[in-house]
């Protein structure tokens, strides 16, 4: 079979034993693309369509699987989460929430529209599981920490304003960056 | 490294026993005869049926300890073991389709090309999904944190306190999520490689219905291909998010029902009716779908005048399923307040709304407007949309076939679940955040909502190539597989109207 043949009668060869092309579809342009015409545009259609859509899988996903997959192998299951979210800064303040904040705790935030990741609990659980991470009762940092502090509570701060409160009821501010920390009690929980 | 390799060889005996469990569950009801269908559909059907028991368990109160969740599996197999004995073979066998054999060398060297590659993209995906571990917003904050939730608390009320959705979404990802943590800490974590299998079991299920509609291999290899290649699809298949596999179920309910249907075999619908009420138990959205796809085949049977009754087993799964999920809402729902409840409110407003005649025609152009924009972005559909589209257009005289039970299904399927994915947004046009809340609505659901609708459509468009056999009108079941069968091995389909 030739190549127009076999497109015909080897690839599409069902769909000509029905009607002579679409009811869309009329005239001269109709007796062209109802046979073999029509049998090598479509696969070329679908064959170009398929190559389109692997080289976008491919531009997709070659990166990531060198970036993060390869490089982040001997990474923890979390630590690759916190990666592949929101890069390799937020990893970096993932692991050290879990490791300045006791399994024991109960963490506060304040919520912010801004930056979810950084104060959204649901989100936080995941990551600091065991811990229970909740929504701090009050808008701001003060308030919270003086409805709920006590000595099996942590509160994150994800705008600089915690070191103003390092020492205030029995908290101990421990900086991550000049914006983000967390203020842990002196006493009461396993260091 | 050995806790990684530990960990690793459980998660293979997890995904293992959903296997064995699904397949001796298809093999029970006598309704999935095809290997290849079976293949993509046990680990989904497995993990559904354990983990709708352990939700049962877990609202008895039984803790949801790996002893617990062991025993669960080990009295299921049994049961199902001893019914698939009983039940002997399957009771249809789904066509095998024309014989590759009788294509050309270069037509079977292209469809084994298309094959390897669909293989290759399940592979990535698989090595994406495990590799990132949980990485996007849902995933994160609902289904892996509920799921640990879950192993953490040892019952289904953890919910209330892990993750965003408590118990208002069905937890069947999450229940699925917490037995890999509790059997083995998830460390890898193991549950992630489920989406890789639901995503190839979505493509092994679209890719034999169209071998059993009698698509050239070559031409159901390329259309599997494109399907796989649908960047929403691979990337669902990467992230960990419910909606892949409220597809899968739905879309592989219905291709059950049609045979079924088509065949009159009880065994068929009743595996619909498991997948259906699966569906359901996935999402919140799945019962709503499951309805519109068993209406969907009850025209079918209708229009091709065959017996409704051929569908009550299909019925029944639903409505257990939603009956005990319905119960369940009111008895314990209701009693803790919920984290999660914004769908809820904006259901209530919109009901409130459209009862006192408060249309919003606006929100319909905004849909309209986002959906055409589907088709020229790439980033979702890819180029999918795009080719249906024109496929349906080409081939329109031979997809309207009145009588024929997989087109009239799908045709009604695509409309109605792409209709249920429009009122899904368009409720978001009476929330109180205000009217342009639809669009971020449109933006975060719409194209996962519309998968079981663009795939449904991709079935039916791709058919259009095949061989009409399947337009034989209200045959007796013996003599349409026997008109198929023979058609399948290149002869004419005796009692089949004439070509």
């Amino acid at each position: 079979l030739s190549a127009g043949d076999w497109l015909k009668e080897g690839l599409l060869q069902p769909m000509d034993t029905g009607q002579r092309g679409s009811a869309l579809v009329s005239g001269k342009w109709r007796e062209h693309i109802g046979g073999e015409w029509r049998s090598v545009l479509l696969a070329s259609i679908l064959g170009g369509a398929i190559l389109v859509q692997l080289v976008w899988i491919g531009g997709h996903s070659g990166p990531l699987l060198v970036a993060k997959v390869w490089v982040n192998r001997r990474l923890d299951a979390i630590s690759r989460s916190a990666d592949a979210a929101y890069g390799y800064d937020y990893m970096q303040w993932i692991n050290f929430l879990r490791r300045t904040i006791p399994e024991e705790a109960t963490v506060f935030v304040v919520p912010t529209p801004e930056s979810p990741q950084y104060t959204l609990s649901a989100f936080l659980e995941y990551f600091l599981m065991p811990r229970h991470v909740s929504h701090c009762p009050a808008s701001n940092l003060r308030d919270c920490i003086a409805q709920v502090a006590g000595p099996g509570t942590c509160f994150l701060y994800t705008d600089g304003s915690g070191m103003a409160l390092d020492g205030h009821h029995g908290l101990r501010g421990v900086v991550f960056d000049d914006r983000l920390g967390v203020l842990v009690p002196e006493q009461g929980l396993g260091q | 490294v050995s806790a990684v390799l530990h960990s690793a060889i459980v998660d293979i005996l997890i995904l293992g026993g959903f296997f064995a469990l699904g397949s001796l569950i298809l093999s029970a009801v006598r309704g999935v005869g095809d290997p290849i269908f079976r293949a993509g559909l046990a680990v989904p059907v497995g993990g559904g049926v354990l983990t709708w028991c352990l939700f049962l368990l877990s609202w008895a109160r039984v803790p949801l300890t790996a002893a617990a969740i062991l025993t669960s599996y080990a009295v299921l197999t049994l049961l199902f073991s001893v019914l698939a004995w009983r039940s002997g073979n399957a009771e249809t066998v789904m066509p095998l389709g024309k014989d590759s054999r009788d294509e050309p060398l270069l037509a079977r060297l292209i469809a084994s090309l298309c094959e390897g590659i669909a293989i290759v993209l399940v592979a990535v995906a698989f090595v994406l999904s495990v590799g990132l571990s949980y990485y996007s917003w849902d995933a994160i904050a609902q289904w892996a944190v509920g799921g640990y939730g879950i192993a953490l608390e040892g019952s289904i009320l953890g919910l209330l306190e892990w993750g965003h959705a408590g118990l208002y979404y069905p937890p069947n990802v999450q229940l699925l999520i917490s037995v890999f943590r509790t059997l083995e800490g998830d460390i890898l974590p193991g549950s992630k490689a489920m989406f890789p299998l639901f995503y190839a079991g979505l493509l092994m299920v679209c890719y034999r219905f169209w071998r059993a509609r009698g698509l050239r291999r070559v031409i159901a290899s390329a259309a599997t291909l494109l399907l796989a290649g649908v960047p929403i699809l691979f990337l669902h298949g990467t992230m960990g998010y419910t909606n892949l596999l409220m597809t899968l179920y739905l879309v592989s309910g219905v291709i059950c029902g049609i045979d079924g249907v088509e065949n009159g075999a009880v065994g068929s619908t009743s595996a619909a009716g498991i997948l259906l009420g699966l569906a359901g138990w996935s999402r919140p959205e799945g019962y709503i779908l499951a309805l519109v796809c068993l209406a969907a085949l009850g025209s079918a049977a209708l229009s091709s005048r065959r017996s409704l009754r051929t569908l009550i087993p299909a019925v029944i799964p639903v409505v257990i399923g939603f009956t005990v999920w319905l119960a369940f809402s009111l008895l314990v729902t209701r009693s803790h307040p919920q984290p999660y409840v914004e769908p809820v409110t904006d259901l209530k407003l919109a009901i409130q709304g459209l009862t006192i005649g408060d249309v919003r025609w606006r929100a319909f152009l905004t849909i309209a407007r986002y959906f055409a924009g589907q088709v020229l972005r790439f980033r979702d559909w890819g180029l999918y949309i795009a080719i249906v589209g024109v496929l349906l257009v080409v081939n329109v005289r031979s997809l309207i076939a009145r009588g024929d039970v997989a087109r009239t299904t799908l045709i009604v399927a695509s409309f109605g679940l792409g209709l249920a994915a429009v009122g899904g947004d368009y409720i978001c046009a009476y929330s109180p955040h205000g009217p342009d809340y639809l669009y971020t609505c449109l933006s975060m659901d719409f194209n996962r909502v519309f998968m079981p609708a663009g795939i449904c459509l991709g079935l039916l468009a791709f058919i259009g190539f095949a061989p009409r056999q399947v337009r034989v009108k209200a045959l007796a079941p013996s003599t349409m597989v026997s008109a198929v069968r023979n058609e399948a091995r290149g002869g004419p389909a005796r009692g089949a109207p004439a070509r």
